[in-house]
């Protein structure tokens, strides 16, 4: 593999300038930095990082010249590197920097060649940097703002699909040519190597193992980005900056020796040091003196028990950070639209002549991500203690003086098994591009059994909605919940939506949207619609409808949108779980605490124990659905004390 | 390595009248050969702590020539500190530099090549166990001091049987990261293949082989795995920081492996 020597030994003896090279029209003036003639330049193990300035054309004019950093890469390059690229363009977030990949662009003495990518030069420091500058201007809440910000760019990525898998003090940079008002959108990440995309089918086994001061021990280098990554580099970038702000000498600024802050290598944490493996270091011992405002202490927290972990993966790691920091920020600020630079001498024709103005926004608009994230939502209103508007004998019990998100949150903890496996507990946008496989085999397994139920149930209606309850999520196949309920031969009996009148209803939006989808990774909306329309019109007093998180992964990007509009058009009613907390929960909470019917094709088995009243109630006060042939049908068991009504 | 608890690389250069010799089938002379090699590896780093205009202090560096009776600090450009080591940042500024036109490299020339009198090598191990003590003693938490030595013949001022009792001072250094590494690095003008980095069950040449053999240390596993995926090395079980009859190739790479202790330089870009 080249080495770095050999790569600017070579960029100087072409006297630091490039010109076109196979399909790359652009000539690259490569910047000098102290020393004239040896171009100033940024290395590591995997690549030369070099400042150009190209242009397109013959010689280039003062128009074209845009500003550009030229990385080479020293080991072989990375196989899934064009998907990151295409990803990223087809993807943009301003905190994402612009690139393009070059084959073969330089050819070494031995005969070997380097590949190049050509990224958007990020005018500013790398965050290391801003905080020793942050730190000595005495601005010290701005490092609050800053590890907010990039709690908040982290989750936006991961809810696209973009797992860096490299966050470091020197991959983060502040663009200082964003004069926003906001860090958060100064904020570019850069370096791109470890990245994991979703839609990668075969990610490629790598050594890049990110940068050891901020990966957790158990990261493997056979093995390639996974969330864990992702979220314990994020909680160590995050608390770093919160104890930051709140002792600042932890980092001595300006000084020559430091004890925890290591010039160029680090934030705090030091993997030599054993940081990241015990958390009786010296560097913990101040950590564990500072006090931590707000949630931030849920921080600290949750990092050590990570540090005290000795593997990650499969532990429960990512439902703890799923309670609270993968959810928003606590100033939840949309993604704005992106106003990308457009390098128009670089671009096709098609993509200049509809940009010709630097300031409007890209031609793509953003799609999943434009709008405000939506799971603090839930969060908001959960937090406030629900009115009870029929009290109720058991009201008075202890437990139910606690809020309805202190109930939700232990519950569904509690609920996972231990020994179920890592799996359950990540999101299931992972779950997607992993588990696939696994998925598919569950949900036919299950639907094989539910057949055979089926057949012997004998009835055809109750066979078909059988074997597509069989069909829904993975969860629910492996619960097998269903088959246990079906084996009681419970009778239904059907409802008229009239009879509902001046009732409460919470609709289960997963369930729903599951019964009248045919293909569960690309949901239709339209008969969700209807059925609540349905609702409606049958003069209920409300309609409430709650989703799990993931399920706004599970929507075409068109259906997406409308998803989302219909989420907003009434915050009120319609409601996302936060991330981490299955809808179930909610929605027994909810039902009971708001004496609504439940609308769900699930019976909540696993809940008969935990919450008892609230499964209860729901048991008493449930209709089933099924969409057939375009029409809605509603049962109920024929103990439900509402029919009675 | 990090600016906080920096490497230490010592390389103690035999610069005896035989280093005068050709190099093998190259063109050139041994202790040219042997200057070159360590200039590029220093070049190497340089690049590779490079961070714009700077460069981290990553390393602390000490070059010993050994020739005659003497052992002296090997470049005359640079005057190592009271520690009897140099930071990389300072080598940094290097403005002399050597174009390798068979690599199309620019080589920073920082140690300059000498060659006359015999091989006082018992002199310069004993010279450098203080100075990779006092570093191990101020940097506990480092990755323990790499010394390489680079040689073409036996040592003038002892027995060569001597050799592994002479060392073993030197491999008994620790930081918390582990023991001081040993690298014995045999060049010669013979052109016969090389060996590198045997295991045990490996045969060697002849018994001066085996006496620096000996007096090797015991290649860390993650130094081995380096040289497999970064060198296209082939490395078996217990290899040991030691190579015999090592063309200017073999040497650019070993140097490159002595200097990837602790993870490599840097992990920044």
């Amino acid at each position: 593999m080249p080495s770095a020597i050999q790569i600017v030994s070579k960029l100087r003896l072409m006297k630091l300038k490039i010109p076109p090279i196979g399909v790359n029209p652009n000539n690259y003036k490569i910047q000098s930095g102290k020393k004239h003639k040896k171009p100033k330049s940024w290395a590591g193990n995997f690549a030369v990082v070099v400042p150009a300035i190209a242009s397109s054309g013959e010689g280039g004019t003062l128009r074209d010249q845009r500003k550009v950093a030229l990385r080479f890469f020293l080991a072989k390059t990375p196989s899934h590197i064009t998907q990151i690229t295409s990803f990223i363009n087809n993807n943009p977030h301003p905190s994402l920097v612009d690139c393009k990949m070059y084959r073969n662009m330089l050819t070494l003495k031995n005969g070997e060649k380097a590949d190049m990518m050509e990224m958007d030069f990020v005018e500013g420091p790398t965050l290391d940097d801003w905080v020793e500058q942050t730190i000595l201007s005495g601005s010290k809440d701005k490092l609050v703002e800053m590890a907010e910000g990039i709690r908040t760019v982290v989750n936006q990525l991961v809810n696209i699909g973009f797992y860096h898998g490299d966050l470091s003090h020197s991959n983060i940079m502040i663009d200082e040519s964003n004069t926003g008002q906001l860090l958060v959108d100064k904020i570019r990440l850069i370096d791109y190597d470890s990245v994991l995309v979703k839609g990668i089918s075969n990610p490629p086994e790598t050594k890049e193992v990110g940068h050891p001061n901020f990966q957790h021990p158990s990261r493997k280098s056979s093995r390639f980005t996974i969330l864990e990554d992702v979220f314990f580099t994020s909680l160590v970038i995050y608390v770093s900056l919160i104890a930051i702000s709140e002792n600042p000498n932890l980092w001595q600024a300006g000084t020559e020796n430091r004890n925890f802050h290591s010039k160029g290598d680090n934030l705090l944490f030091q993997s030599p040091r054993g940081d990241l493996e015990r958390t009786d270091t010296d560097l913990w011992v101040e950590l564990d003196k500072i006090h931590y405002p707000g949630e931030t202490k849920k921080a600290l927290d949750c990092l050590k028990k990570a540090v005290n972990t000795s593997k990650l993966e499969g532990s429960d790691f990512l439902s703890q950070v799923e309670e609270w920091f993968s959810i928003g920020t606590l100033n939840v600020h949309p993604i704005p639209v992106v106003h990308r630079k457009i390098n128009k001498g670089n671009r096709t024709s098609k993509q200049s002549s509809s940009n010709n103005n630097l300031s409007i926004p890209s031609p793509k608009p953003r799609k999943k991500v434009s709008k405000p994230m939506p799971s603090p939502k839930p969060r908001k209103k959960l937090s406030k203690p629900m009115p009870s508007p029929k009290p109720r004998k058991k009201d008075t019990k202890p437990k139910l003086k606690k809020t309805l998100l202190e109930q939700v949150i232990p519950a569904e903890t509690k609920r996972k098994p231990a020994n179920k496996s890592s799996s359950a507990s990540r999101p299931k946008i992972r779950q997607e591009i992993l588990d696939q496989q696994a998925t598919k085999e569950a949900a036919k397994e299950a639907a094989k059994e539910a057949a055979k139920e089926a057949k012997k149930a004998k009835k055809a209606k109750k066979a078909k909605k059988a074997s597509k309850e069989a069909k829904k999520a993975p969860k629910e196949a492996n619960k097998k919940n269903t088959q246990k309920i079906r084996k009681k031969k419970l009778k239904t009996i059907p409802v008229q939506f009239e009879k509902l009148s001046g009732m409460k209803i919470v609709i289960d939006g997963a369930n729903a949207l599951h019964e009248c989808s045919s293909d569960m990774k690309s949901l239709d909306l339209l008969p969700l619609q209807n059925l609540i329309s349905l609702f409606e019109a049958a003069s209920t007093e409300s309609v409430s409808i709650i989703f799990d998180a993931s399920t706004r992964y599970k929507f075409s990007d068109e259906n997406f949108l409308q998803f989302q509009k219909l989420i907003d058009s009434n915050k009120e009613n319609y409601t996302v779980a936060p991330k981490a907390t299955e809808a179930d929960s909610i929605i027994l909470n909810v039902a009971y605490q708001t004496q609504s019917l439940v609308v769900s094709n699930d019976f909540f088995v696993d809940y008969k124990k935990q919450i008892p009243e609230a499964h209860d109630w729901f048991s008493k006060n449930h209709i089933t659905m099924s969409y057939v042939a375009g029409i809605w049908t509603i049962n109920a068991l024929h103990d439900n004390q509402f029919l009675e009504k | 390595m990090s600016t906080n608890d920096p490497g230490c690389l010592i390389i103690m250069i035999d610069q005896s009248g035989s280093m005068q010799n050709k190099w093998g089938r190259s063109k050139y002379s041994l202790n040219w050969g042997a200057a070159r090699s360590v200039n590029h590896m220093i070049g190497e780093l340089i690049q590779r702590c490079a961070k714009g205009d700077e460069v981290a202090p990553r390393v602390r560096l000490g070059f010993y020539g050994y020739a005659g009776a003497d052992v002296e600090w090997a470049s005359s450009k640079y005057t190592p500190d009271s520690d009897g080591l140099v930071s990389l940042t300072e080598l940094a500024d290097c403005d002399e530099e050597v174009e390798d036109e068979e690599n199309e490299i620019l080589i920073p020339w920082i140690v300059e090549e000498k060659a006359y009198g015999g091989t006082p090598m018992k002199t310069a191990f004993d010279q450098i166990i203080s100075i990779a003590e006092n570093f191990a003693q101020n940097h506990p938490d480092s990755f323990p001091p790499v010394i390489v030595n680079i040689t073409d013949g036996m040592p003038t001022d002892c027995n060569e049987n001597d050799l592994p009792s002479i060392v073993s001072p030197i491999m008994n250094i620790s930081t918390t990261d582990g023991t001081a590494l040993v690298f014995n690095i045999h060049i010669s003008a013979d052109p016969s293949d090389p060996v590198f980095l045997p295991g045990p069950n490996e045969k060697l040449p002849d018994s001066y082989a085996e006496c620096l053999y000996n007096a090797s240390s015991l290649l860390p596993e993650s130094l081995a795995n380096i040289g497999r995926t970064d060198h296209g090395m082939t490395i078996g079980e217990d290899a040991k920081c030691f190579a015999f009859n090592a063309d200017s190739a073999l040497l650019i790479k070993l140097l490159s492996l002595a200097s990837s202790g602790g993870g490599g330089a840097d992990r920044d870009a």
